[in-house]
């Protein structure tokens, strides 16, 4: 139990870490990506499978370190913006400087070179998706608590996402591995396709389904009193008008980055997890329809969302009850390994080709050995083997 | 301490399907849904997790906690009319219920097929394993019982029942049919089937049958198992293994005369080795002569239940199978210890020595 309560502050300390190499400004702005990227590849290839079982307990002191995340977040990315930025608002620097050791002045000094700031974007990007993403999906999964839900939706605005808890718990666990749904990833289609399909479709179907719920409630989803879809709207521009008041336009502007980076980074999440994956609409979502991984690094930085079969089998399991589920379609690579993988289209199928025909051979039923076999044509990849629904 | 003093919360409130006329009693951490399923109650449902609709139901009287938003599910009119989904509603009083129940396995149409022997092989020296090749596929849950009526030879017109000891495909059939046959003393059938039958003779197979089939839930779970009655045992874990969304931990007592009578071991370390989390086997030896080599227990099974399992006992989920004096005594054994009667579950075997009126012989 405190082993998986400890793991629950990987990501807390990595946000620590991160906040003190922005603090150091200068090319220390690459440090949170570049070692992130280290951490996570190195770690999930060389650190031993996590079976560990899951832990029965509806303890709150689980949530600390998930409630933790959002502060920190604010803190990183407000010091990022802080450097881009001339003035010093609410003296923020000069109180950093009086009460800790922290210049924040001369590492915005040693901050001039505009390839330290594609780093300091790049992690950014990478801890917005990975901490805020994560621990908000975590959040917003828990419908029935209006204190988790509210912070959730608040860590989505660091990827400009907050639409997400509406499409996300409502559209995609109802509809993942069907067609309908924009976030499952078919058979033969690349990441930079399936990244603006699902980011439009996504936004457009949680516009939809709160437009249709208040109807009959009588009430507009333009409404912000009553639509949780545009007070996520409005929450989203918050972030940006704080960039504002930092560094102005030029803080808004790399704002934006930060955000769609953040965002796309999630998309590559989306991408994999159900990739390929088939399942007949209507019937109940199993183990089976979503690409599971038990590496060490994916499963404990990321608060056990590569147990990814379990969690759609199992929604509102929180992530310390979620099991390991060896037996369930694995990854060939970690959560956090295959992000790089599906930037390269060439080799993402290269490696889910043979994952893919396991799956329809081994786990797959005889109906959704049909659909299997009609995304198989469908896809334009050699090396499926067609799926036949007679076989045993 | 709070609680003693704003007076405890009862642990658990009643829920009445009207429609069906049914009580069942909703614990204070369970939804109205897995309640209802665990106490076999056919309630409809479909996703488990407030996507489908499938098990929404009028709230006619009392309150529920509801764990997600329905309005994006429901229809104006049924948010207007008190609709609630029953897998997203924890009650907060005593409720009522309007909904249409399923059939219950146990009133669901029955299918006949004619089908062959394909293997007749011992697997100790009174219990045969017995395969048949089905005409057509017949329906069955792991657990449930066909009625064999062979058509020829000494036992022809002779219709017993039995348990299947092999699971469905994906789509919930069969082409094939295996069962574990105990030889009874001058039975007609078995008689038959020991010393005539050959492979390639045909039976006539009707089924399904019995409500001895796995509820849905993430307690443990105790299966015990006397003799043949290993076999819907078996065909119970073999089916959860595929299907279960969440695995549970089993522990899997097996009850026989001495180690000779002791089979289908391969299988059994099988399953213990693929379950996904713990999966205990507890061989029990009723007369093991004394002296012998066997290092496992010994006596009858409801002696060692409470010593097998300690105080994880009371949270058991059970699934008897096996002859009359086993299932009492242990039913018995489980009561004593915490387990209430909603989730033990049982399949007595009786041959027609018992009673001329009960169809059930193995």
């Amino acid at each position: 139990m405190l082993v998986k309560l400890l793991k629950g502050w990987l990501m807390p300390l990595a946000l620590v870490l991160s906040i003190l190499a922005i603090a150091a400004g200068g090319w220390w702005l690459w440090a949170p990506a570049l070692g992130l990227f280290a951490a996570f590849v190195l770690g999930d290839w060389l650190l031993p499978r996590d079976l560990s079982a899951a832990i029965e307990s509806d303890s709150w002191i689980f949530n600390v370190p998930v409630y933790a995340i959002l502060p920190l977040l604010v803190a990183f990315n407000g010091l990022l913006i802080w450097l881009l930025g001339s003035g010093d608002v609410a003296h923020v620097g000069e109180w950093l400087r009086a009460h800790s050791g922290i210049d924040l002045f001369s590492a915005r000094e040693a901050t001039s070179n505009w390839l330290q700031w594609v780093g300091g974007v790049l992690s950014a990007g990478m801890l917005n998706a990975l901490a805020g993403t994560v621990a908000g999906h975590e959040l917003t999964h828990r419908t029935s608590r209006p204190f988790d839900l509210v912070l959730g939706r608040w860590l989505l605005t660091f990827t400009a996402d907050t639409s997400f808890a509406i499409e996300h718990v409502y559209g995609h666990h109802a509809r993942v591995a069907t067609p309908d749904d924009p976030a499952t990833a078919r058979r033969g289609e690349g990441f930079y396709a399936f990244a603006w399909r699902s980011t439009i479709h996504s936004y457009v179907h949680a516009y939809q389904m709160e437009k249709a719920r208040l109807v009959k409630f009588g009430k507009s989803v333009w409404n912000p009193l009553a639509s949780p879809f545009m007070r996520g709207n409005l929450q989203n521009l918050v972030p940006a008008v704080a960039a504002f008041a930092l560094a102005g336009f030029t803080g808004v502007a790399v704002w934006v980055v930060i955000a769609l980076l953040g965002k796309e980074l999630l998309e590559i999440q989306n991408y994999f997890a159900h990739y390929g994956l088939v399942r007949e609409a209507g019937k109940p979502v199993q183990p089976r329809h979503s690409w599971n991984s038990n590496h060490w690094m994916s499963t404990n930085v990321l608060y056990s969302l590569a147990r990814h079969s379990h969690h759609h089998a199992e929604a509102d399991a929180a992530y310390w009850t979620l099991d390991a589920m060896p037996e369930a379609p694995n990854l060939p690579g970690g959560y956090l390994t295959m992000i790089p993988v599906a930037l390269i289209p060439p080799l993402f199928k290269h490696v889910m080709t043979p994952a893919l025909n396991e799956w329809d051979r081994s786990y797959a039923t005889p109906a959704e050995r049909e659909l299997a076999r009609k995304a198989s044509l469908q896809s334009g990849m050699r090396g499926l083997n067609l799926a036949s629904p007679l076989a045993t | 301490m709070l609680s003693n003093l704003f007076g405890k919360k009862p642990a658990s409130y009643a829920a009445r399907i009207a429609s069906a006329n049914v009580e069942l009693r909703v614990g204070s951490k369970e939804t109205l849904l897995q309640a209802a399923l665990n106490q076999g109650i056919a309630f409809p449902h479909d996703c488990r997790a407030g996507g489908c609709g499938a098990c929404k139901c009028r709230l006619v009287k009392g309150k529920v906690r509801e764990l997600t938003d329905k309005s994006y599910i429901l229809s104006a009119e049924e948010l207007r009319d008190n609709f609630v989904l029953a897998c997203q509603s924890i009650p907060q009083s005593d409720i009522e219920v309007d909904v249409q129940l399923l059939e219950a396995s146990t009133v669901a149409q029955t299918h006949r097929s004619p089908g062959r022997i394909t293997r007749l092989v011992p697997l100790t020296h009174d219990i045969l394993h017995v395969a048949l090749t089905l005409d057509h596929a017949l329906p069955f849950t792991p657990g449930q019982y066909c009625e064999l009526s062979p058509q020829d030879g000494s036992a022809a017109g002779v219709t017993r029942s039995y348990s299947f000891a092999n699971v469905p495909d994906a789509n919930g059939t069969s082409c094939t049919a295996e069962f574990f046959i105990r030889k009874v003393p001058d039975g007609r059938f078995t008689e038959w089937l020991f010393n005539e039958a050959k492979t390639g003779d045909s039976l006539d197979v009707t089924a399904p049958f019995g409500d001895f089939v796995l509820r849905e839930s993430a307690a443990p779970m105790l299966c015990v198992a006397g003799g043949s009655g290993l076999a819907p045992v078996l065909s119970m874990l073999q089916g959860a293994l595929r299907s279960l969304r969440r695995p549970r931990d089993v522990t899997l007592v097996f009850g026989a005369r001495s180690q000779q009578d002791l089979y289908a071991l391969d299988a059994i370390d099988a399953l213990r080795r693929e379950w996904p989390v713990g999966f205990e086997f507890v061989p029990i030896l009723a007369d093991e002569p004394a002296g012998s080599a066997w290092a496992g227990r010994r006596g009858l099974i409801a002696d060692h239940l409470a010593d097998a399992l300690g105080e994880s006992l009371s949270a058991q989920h059970a699934y008897l199978c096996g002859p009359p004096g086993m299932i009492d005594s242990c039913i018995s054994g489980l009561t004593a210890g915490g387990v209430p009667g909603s989730v033990i579950h049982f399949d007595k075997f009786l041959d027609q020595s018992h009673l001329a009126s009960t169809r059930k012989v193995a």
